[in-house]
């Protein structure tokens, strides 16, 4: 029930800008998609002749799955090459090959080399349930591998179940997904707007054991805000919410939801949005006087939040998923390392490759844990069987079982200290 | 009680932003009958250039000001020229229109190259959008005050240019029917360039006070375009005050939704309400049906 | 002294030409009347003597002064004042400033006698002066109308179609008012579609039928007998 015709019309100058603005990238954008998976095949196939003659051969005789041969494991991946994504479409498909070589550089899993296809679906869901079918079909694959985009997965994930192809870390996090009955084989380290505020509700109540707590939540008006509110109820600190609000993305102030909070004597506002609006918001809390500790969502980490609420950004507290990209962390630095020669741009460090990257240190495990007798179904015991596992600090450990295949449940929580976002020890204040 | 001033006050703060990009989109519209698609990027670059001259490059607040204010109406006067009155002559709404968004996203695309795409905070003299004046209950904003000064200032600048002089009056006789008028001897392009400077100083005047409020971002200025738009349709999209009156009515139907409104709601019903009312009256709150048949 | 001279005009809009080669004088103080069915073309030379529109062949002089293709304003300035078809004043606007729209760009002291003659000439618009023109009555319209070409100060005045809508009384009282108000000085082009009212008042006369001029005489031949033009209007022949 939105009436916004001219509010359509309006923003035909938005999206003017937009195609203007984008119009030189795809070309690059589609001329080195596939520039990428052409390098993908060659040095897959450079490598698999030098891996010929490793011990896969001498293995007992088992069944293996689809895709799987003595010396090779297919992927495929559905990626947004061109258009306004394509840059994280190469951030991604970096990381993939970083991954690649790294286990193929290693001698491969098990004598079997990693292999994988990447299809353009410009972020769009068409695009991607052919390239599925495509990978299936024609291309044999074991997985598809690290697909960005929730609503392209969620028009082909049918097509994978359906395949028997396994769904591995996407940068995709519709709740649905998560449904281990209905998407048994969907694997992810990348967890949706409730699993973030389900983790940040576990940890209040787990950190804050002895103040009398009451929380208030600001999200977008949408279904990911819904997601937001729905994973905090069903946290442990569920008891504690008190205030909730929404706002739009054409919201001029924060204002009323603001007087709201103060009104309900929140001692905790969880503020879903953006860090332009984190700031507008932490702004307009000093205004309007509302006293509470500040939590911003993931997309509030940055310096630029920093930048514009200035002292006011003091003590405000961000609840992420996963590290920063320029964190100082072992497992951040093998990353960077392993990128930057991989010939990465600055700028392509971030969520893109680092979630491509992070699931594929799982992958390799998994594939290590299934052993040489490849099939889905050992595959998919294999990852429930992973607990703790260490990322070197991107993610708090992870952990998978039969009913939960997100193995990424807790948060990691920052703070700003002296104008720069810290990463809190948890147990700590 | 002071709950509901305070909110009142926050939904009029944002109403006079609503109100004076609704009433610069009504009086082109008026007297020229083109809607104005870059008015709010346009009055984005306003706020851009005064704020950076003043707290980047170290020129006098005031100066950044009167500066940007005199690059506005400079460039509008261009624009209107180059782009806008060849094709007036021609006679036809559409190409206008496109050429609004033509310059919209020149424009857009210009403060992307110069300032980048992300949100900036200039700091004001004194910083006084940080101060907070506390009486009783009731918190008001220094910043906030300014904002009400600005728009009162302008809408009474703009009241006695309409009102008092002789462009205003070949303003007025200009909207209500142009072929008299040129009759008359108002002069149609004349009448036009001012017409459109002055709608493009009253969007400077927004920009300026409003970026602190917002930040400077290559497009902050774009939801404010989008509410002023939905102000000027609620007044009628012909009467200056009904632009106006829209706006600060826009304002507070968000900040009372907000309060009253179930949470699912609340952002989406002020759209709501104002559908509602265009459907009980389609030509708007503040318009005669009959204005709208001489169009 | 030479009036408004108009040479092979020819106007059209678009593709469609609507004046295929108009001749026409108006002496300087004459009263001539344009006369002619519906359209026929009367009010597109009118607008093309006033600047609205541009004729796309052809010459129009006022006073020896090449004037075709001029805007509206500036021959203003010279003193050619066209009062619209219908009365078109601006509903929205007051009275007074009405009449200040019809001074408009000229000194303040020739409103001040404008406006002067105006109010003295109808009382009820002084009254009226703060209120919107919209709320007027059809008969008081009609006088704010002539008061605007009061204010005006025309030389040559390009009337077009005044009598439509009005009740037939009040147009008999308009052109009396006409007679009264401008002296011989000022040059009339009269277009009307009435024309025993118009030939009463002019002394002479063109009658155009889909944009060619079939007739032109002296008002005095038709006065007693307006219905014998008729023919001419509708291009019957009635011999």
């Amino acid at each position: 029930m939105k009436n916004k015709l001219w509010k359509l019309l309006a923003l035909l100058a938005v999206f003017g800008l937009l195609a203007a603005g984008c119009g030189d990238d795809d070309d690059d954008a589609s001329s080195s998609a596939s520039s990428d998976s052409a390098s993908a095949s060659e040095s897959a196939s450079d490598s698999s002749d030098s891996a010929s003659a490793s011990e896969a051969a001498e293995e007992e005789e088992c069944e293996v799955a689809r895709g799987v041969s003595d010396t090779e494991i297919l992927f495929g991946s559905s990626q947004p090459m061109t258009g306004n994504l394509a840059a994280l479409g190469e951030a991604a498909v970096l990381a993939m090959e970083v991954t690649r070589d790294r286990i193929n550089d290693g001698g491969g899993i098990h004598g079997r080399n990693i292999r994988f296809i990447v299809q353009d679906d410009a972020y769009n869901p068409e695009l991607t349930t052919s390239n599925a079918q495509y990978f299936i079909d024609q291309e044999k694959v074991f997985a598809i591998w690290a697909s960005i985009g929730s609503a392209p997965l969620k028009a082909a994930i049918g097509i994978h179940d359906e395949g028997n192809t396994p769904t591995l870390f996407p940068w995709a996090q519709d709740l649905s997904f998560y449904d281990v009955d209905a998407h048994p084989l969907f694997f992810s380290v990348n967890p949706s707007a409730y699993a973030q505020t389900k983790g940040f509700g576990n940890y209040l109540v787990e950190n804050y054991p002895d103040e009398e707590l009451a929380v208030g939540l600001m999200t977008i008006n949408s279904v990911d805000g819904e997601q937001t509110v729905d994973g905090f109820k069903d946290s442990d600190g569920a008891d504690l919410l008190v205030d909730e609000q929404t706002w739009e993305r054409d919201s001029t102030t924060y204002g009323p939801q603001i007087l709201s909070f103060i009104d309900s004597g929140v001692t905790d506002v969880y503020v879903g949005t953006g860090d332009t609006q984190f700031a507008q918001f932490l702004l307009e809390s000093d205004q309007l006087g509302l006293e509470a500790r500040f939590w911003g969502s993931t997309g509030t980490i940055s310096q630029n939040t920093i930048d514009l609420a200035g002292e006011l950004s003091e003590g405000a507290l961000g609840v992420n998923v996963i590290s920063s990209a320029t964190a100082d962390k072992p497992g951040i630095n093998a990353y960077k390392e392993a990128m930057l020669a991989a010939g990465a741009e600055d700028a392509q460090l971030g969520t893109a490759s680092l979630l491509a990257y992070t699931g594929g240190l799982v992958l390799e495990e998994m594939l290590e844990r299934t052993g040489p007798c490849l099939t889905v179904e050992n595959f998919v015991a294999a990852g429930e069987s992973i607990k703790d596992f260490d990322t070197g600090g991107i993610m708090r450990p992870l952990n998978f079982s039969a009913d939960n295949h997100l193995g990424n449940n807790d948060v990691i929580i920052l703070e700003v200290v002296n104008g720069e976002w810290v990463e809190l020890v948890i147990g700590q204040e | 009680m002071t709950e509901y001033i305070q909110l009142a006050w926050q939904g009029l703060v944002s109403g006079f932003a609503y109100a004076l990009i609704g009433l610069a989109l009504v009086m082109v519209f008026k007297t020229a009958r083109i809607l104005n698609f870059a008015a709010g990027t346009m009055a984005g670059v306003t706020g851009f250039l005064a704020h950076w001259w003043a707290a980047d490059q170290g020129m006098p607040f005031g100066v950044a000001i009167v500066f940007a204010m005199i690059l506005t109406a400079a460039g509008t006067y261009v624009i209107e020229r180059l782009t806008v009155r060849p094709l007036v002559k021609l006679g036809d709404f559409l190409p206008i229109v496109i050429m609004t968004l033509g310059i919209e996203v020149l424009l857009a695309n210009v403060s992307l190259l110069w300032w980048g795409g992300t949100a900036r905070r200039y700091r004001v003299p004194g910083d006084i959008d940080r101060i907070n004046w506390i009486i009783g209950d009731f918190r008001l904003n220094a910043w906030h005050v300014v904002v009400a000064a600005t728009t009162f200032v302008t809408l009474s600048i703009v009241g006695y240019i309409i009102n008092q002089t002789e462009l205003g009056l070949g303003m007025k006789a200009f909207a209500e029917d142009q072929d008299a008028a040129k009759l008359m001897g108002v002069k149609e392009s004349t009448v036009s360039i001012y017409t459109w400077v002055l709608s493009a100083l009253v969007g400077g005047v927004t920009g300026i006070v409003f970026a602190p409020v917002l930040f400077l971002q290559q497009d902050y200025m774009n939801i404010i375009f989008i509410k002023g738009f939905v102000a000027a349709i609620l007044g009628g999209f012909l009467s200056l005050s009904g632009g106006v009156a829209g706006g600060l009515l826009l304002g507070e139907l968000e900040a009372f939704t907000i309060k009253w409104a179930p949470r699912e709601i609340a952002a989406a019903l002020p759209v709501v309400i104002v559908f509602i009312i265009l459907l009980i009256r389609p030509h708007g709150l503040f318009t005669r049906a009959k204005q709208h048949e001489r169009v | 002294m030479s009036g408004l001279e108009i040479k092979d005009l020819k106007v059209g809009y678009k593709r469609n030409q609507v004046i295929h080669g108009l001749n026409l004088h108006v002496n300087h103080g004459e009263r001539v009347a344009l006369l002619g069915a519906n359209g026929a073309g009367k009010s597109t030379v009118l607008k093309t003597i006033s600047g609205l529109l541009t004729p796309t062949e052809g010459s129009i002089t006022w006073k020896d002064d090449e004037i075709h293709g001029n805007n509206p304003a500036s021959l203003v300035e010279k003193g050619v004042v066209q009062v619209p078809e219908g009365r078109r004043i601006f509903p929205g606007l007051n009275v007074e400033e009405n009449l200040r729209v019809a001074n408009y760009g000229k000194s303040p002291d020739l409103l001040e006698v404008g406006l002067e003659t105006a109010y003295k000439k109808f009382p009820i618009l002084e009254e009226r002066r703060k209120q919107p023109a919209g709320l007027l009555s059809g008969g008081q319209q009609q006088m704010l109308s002539l008061s605007r070409a009061i204010v005006a100060q025309p030389k040559l005045l390009l009337i077009d179609e005044m009598s439509l809508g009005l009740a037939p009384l009040l147009v008999k009282d308009f052109y009396e008012q006409l007679e009264d108000l401008f002296s011989n000085d000022v040059t009339l082009l009269i277009v009307e579609q009435n024309a025993g009212l118009a030939l009463k008042y002019c002394s002479r006369f063109y009658v155009l039928r889909n944009g060619d001029l079939v007739l032109e005489g002296d008002a005095a031949d038709y006065k007693d007998d307006p219905t014998s033009l008729q023919s001419a209007y509708l291009g019957v022949d009635t011999k």
